[in-house]
């Protein structure tokens, strides 16, 4: 082991550096791609679950739906956060655009997932949550890594 | 500024797979049975729901009873269509000839005498929840 740090700071490598790099630019990555969606999954899947008797799946269905939803709103803050750069007024409805078809693609694959060849109703509900996830994360990671700056 | 988008969608994907990966572990750990969750169409006739646990056991969930357990069977006749099915463990060993082992509670006594004028099979499940009730 003492062996292998030898080398490693040999080479240069200054951890104390590397962990504090790594904790400035991952934490808001962490926070804006997992942390951001997975709070209000949980909130809202609580209230969902606790409001009706469905199974698990129309409960994952309706989560997801619901973090659509959110997601539109959260990408509301792309006009105020990238107003001052370059071209902000191309991107930012384009990443509106993008918000809105995939909360088009999860109504989709809820009501007619069926019809798409995704039989079980636990897989809807897992490609629904993914893309509730990348809804509400997209949105987030865009404000809080480049927003900021 | 394309850049940008491209990196956060990167990382957004991420993310979303990550989270879709936990809830799939929590779900397999703490509630297997909602991998067979589903329900009958709600267009579906109730006088018709006999037909439809029929499909949605041997049918539309794609259950094979060569490797599925069924333990627990509700039948909500308030709703009149809905059904939900757990499945637990493989019974290869326990079941090679491929019959249907009900073993849980049922809510309603009234629907496992419906099962029993339904098919074979159903009358297999009856005599086994006979059994172990």
């Amino acid at each position: 082991m003492s062996v292998l740090c030898l080398r490693a700071t040999d080479l240069g490598f200054n951890r104390h550096f590397a962990l504090q790099f790594l904790w400035s630019n991952m934490l808001p990555l962490v926070l804006s791609s997992i942390v951001i969606p997975a709070a209000p999954f949980a909130v809202l899947t609580v209230f969902r679950a606790a409001n009706s008797q469905e199974g698990i799946c129309k409960i994952l269905l309706a989560g997801s739906l619901d973090l659509s939803i959110l997601s539109v709103g959260i990408a509301g803050g792309i006009f105020e956060n990238f107003k001052n750069m370059p071209n902000a007024g191309v991107y930012s409805p384009c990443v509106v655009l993008a918000e809105l078809l995939l909360v088009a693609s999860i109504t989709l694959i809820s009501n007619r997932g069926r019809e798409m060849g995704i039989i079980e109703e636990w897989k809807r509900a897992f490609w629904a949550l993914g893309f509730g996830f990348v809804s509400v994360a997209f949105p987030s990671c865009l404000i809080l890594i480049y927003g900021r700056s | 500024v394309l850049h940008m988008i491209l990196v956060a969608l990167a990382c957004s994907v991420a993310g979303a797979i990550i989270l879709d990966g936990v809830v799939y572990l929590l779900l397999k750990i703490f509630a297997p049975h909602a991998f067979l969750e589903t329900a009958v169409d709600k267009t579906a006739a109730p006088q018709a729901q006999t037909a439809n646990i029929t499909d949605l056991i041997f049918g539309e969930t794609r259950i094979s009873t060569k490797r599925a357990h069924i333990t627990d069977l509700h039948l909500l006749t308030n709703r009149g269509w809905f059904v939900r099915v757990k499945i637990h463990s493989a019974i290869d060993s326990l079941n090679p000839a491929g019959q249907v082992f009900l073993l849980g509670q049922h809510e309603e006594s009234d629907d496992i005498e419906q099962l029993e004028q339904t098919s074979p099979r159903q009358r297999t499940a009856k005599s086994m929840v006979d059994v172990v009730q």
